[in-house]
C-alpha cells in the first residue's frame, strides 16, 4: 500500500509544479497570441482586399462577412472578405477570401494551416524574387465556377504530393464564395450603401440552392 | 573530472553514438520532417533546446526521483518545457512558431530526449548532461539537415530552397515522399557504418 501512495502524492507533486509553471506562462502568454492572431487576421483581410479603407462586419442570411467600402462615408462598396474552412489533409485551414461585388475572386489568404510539413505546407511556398505564395496567386481574379484544382479538371495548378490539401483549399474557398453569393441575393435589395440596410434585410433562413 | 571526459561526453553524440544513425532513437521525427533540409535543421534546433533543458532538470532533481515513478516524471519534466517552449513561440516569435508549426509538440514523443534523460542525465550530473545535451542534439541535428538536404536534391533539385540542378532537372518526388525517407535513412545509416569501421582499428572497441 505504502508502495502505491508515497509514489503517488510524489508524482502529483511533480504535476502540481508543472501545471503551476504552464498555468503563469499561458496567462502571461495567451492575451499576446490572441493580439498576434486578431493583427494576422487583419493583415489578411487588408491583403485580400486592398483598395477597401474600411471594413464592416455583417452578416446576411446566417452567413457572416465582411464588407470593404473604398472610403470613411460608406459611398461604394470595394468588395467582400469571407472566412473558408476547408478540411485538409492534417487540419482544418481557414482561408480568408476578398471577392468583388460582382463575386471573382480578388485574392486568398491562408491564415492557419498545419499540413503535412514539405507536402502540404507548400500552399504557403514563396517562389524566388515574388510576394506571395504561387499556389494562392492562382485563385486572384478567378470566377468562382472555375475554382477546381486540375486533379477535378480545373485550371488551378495542384500541389505535387499534396492533391487533399490543394483541393481543400481550392474547394472551400469556392463553397464560401457560393454561400455568400446565394445569401446576399437571398437578402434582397442586394446590399446597397449602408450598413444599417443590411443588417435590416438579415433573414434568418437557411439557404437553398446554389450550394454543391 | 577532466575536461577530457567533457569532451567526450560532447562528441560521443556527433558520430560514435549518433541518436539516430547508431543509438536508433527519435527515428519518427527524423523519418517524418526531414523533406527538406530547412525542416530538418528546424527540428533538430527546437528537439536539442528541449534536450538541454530536460537534462539539466533531471540531473538536477534526480535525487528527488524515487526509482520507480521516474518515467513519468521525466515525460512530465519534457511535455512541460515543450509547452513552455511552444507558448513562448507563438506569443513572441510568431514567423518562427509559424514555420516550425506540427514539430514543436512531436518533441514530446522524440524518443532520443526520453532516452537521454534515463539513460544519461539520471546517472550524471548537470555538466556532463550538458555536454551530452549538447554533443546528441548536435549529432541529432547534422543528421537530420544531412537527411533532408539529400531528400530535398534529389527529390526537388535544390537545398535550403536553392536550385542547383537545373530547370531541366525532373525531380524524383518518391525521395520527398515517405518511402524517400526510409531508404535514405538506411543508405545514411550504411555510410556511417562504413565510416564507423574505417576509423576504428580493427578488434578495438568504440
Amino acid at each position: 500500500m505504502k508502495d502505491i501512495i508515497r509514489p503517488g502524492l510524489i508524482l502529483m507533486a511533480y504535476g502540481l509544479v508543472a501545471g503551476l509553471a504552464l498555468g503563469i506562462i499561458n496567462s502571461k502568454t495567451a492575451p499576446i497570441i490572441a493580439e498576434q492572431e486578431e493583427a494576422a487576421r487583419m493583415a489578411a483581410i487588408e491583403a485580400v482586399l486592398p483598395e477597401a479603407v474600411v471594413f464592416v462586419t455583417d452578416t446576411a442570411d446566417g452567413v457572416e462577412f465582411i464588407t470593404g467600402y473604398i472610403d470613411e462615408e460608406h459611398s461604394e462598396i470595394a468588395g467582400y472578405v469571407v472566412t473558408a474552412h476547408g478540411a485538409g489533409f492534417s487540419s482544418t485551414i481557414r482561408t480568408v477570401v476578398g471577392l468583388s461585388t460582382d463575386f471573382t475572386v480578388k485574392g486568398i489568404e491562408i491564415v492557419f494551416q498545419a499540413e503535412t510539413p514539405g507536402l502540404g505546407t507548400k500552399i504557403l511556398e514563396v517562389r524566388k524574387d515574388e510576394q506571395r505564395p504561387w499556389f494562392v496567386q492562382q485563385f486572384d481574379g478567378r470566377e468562382i465556377g472555375k475554382l477546381e484544382v486540375d486533379k477535378d479538371g480545373g485550371e488551378l495548378v495542384s500541389i505535387t504530393g499534396a492533391t487533399i490539401t490543394s483541393r481543400a483549399v481550392a474547394r472551400s474557398v469556392a463553397d464560401a464564395a457560393d454561400k455568400l453569393k446565394t445569401s446576399l441575393e437571398k437578402a434582397s435589395p442586394p446590399i446597397e450603401r449602408l450598413p444599417e440596410e443590411t443588417e435590416k434585410n438579415d433573414i434568418l433562413e437557411t439557404a437553398e440552392g446554389g450550394e454543391e | 573530472m577532466s575536461k577530457n571526459n567533457l569532451f567526450k561526453d560532447f562528441s560521443k553524440g556527433i558520430l560514435i553514438e549518433n541518436p539516430v544513425l547508431v543509438l536508433g532513437l527519435g527515428l519518427c521525427p527524423a523519418l517524418a520532417v526531414t523533406s527538406s533540409a530547412v525542416n530538418g535543421l528546424g527540428m533538430g534546433v527546437a528537439a536539442t533546446f528541449v534536450l538541454l533543458m530536460s537534462n539539466i532538470i533531471v540531473s538536477l532533481i534526480k535525487p528527488l526521483v524515487p526509482p520507480k515513478i521516474r518515467i513519468p516524471i521525466f515525460i512530465l519534466v519534457i511535455a512541460t518545457f515543450v509547452t513552455i517552449v511552444k507558448l513562448v513561440m507563438a506569443a513572441y516569435t510568431p514567423a518562427l512558431s509559424e514555420a516550425l508549426g506540427i514539430f514543436i509538440p512531436l518533441i514530446v514523443v522524440n524518443c532520443m530526449i526520453l532516452g537521454r534523460a534515463e539513460a544519461f542525465a539520471s546517472k550524471h550530473g548537470p555538466l556532463r548532461s550538458t555536454a551530452d545535451a549538447l554533443g546528441m542534439g548536435l549529432g541529432f541535428s547534422l543528421t537530420l539537415v544531412l537527411l533532408g538536404a539529400f531528400r530535398e536534391l534529389i527529390g526537388e533539385g535544390s537545398i535550403f530552397g536553392h536550385n542547383l540542378m537545373g530547370s531541366s532537372y525532373q525531380p524524383a518526388l518518391l525521395m520527398i515522399l515517405p518511402p524517400g525517407a526510409f531508404l535514405s535513412l538506411g543508405m545514411m545509416v550504411a555510410l556511417s557504418r562504413w565510416i564507423l569501421e574505417k576509423t576504428t582499428p580493427k578488434g578495438g572497441e568504440c
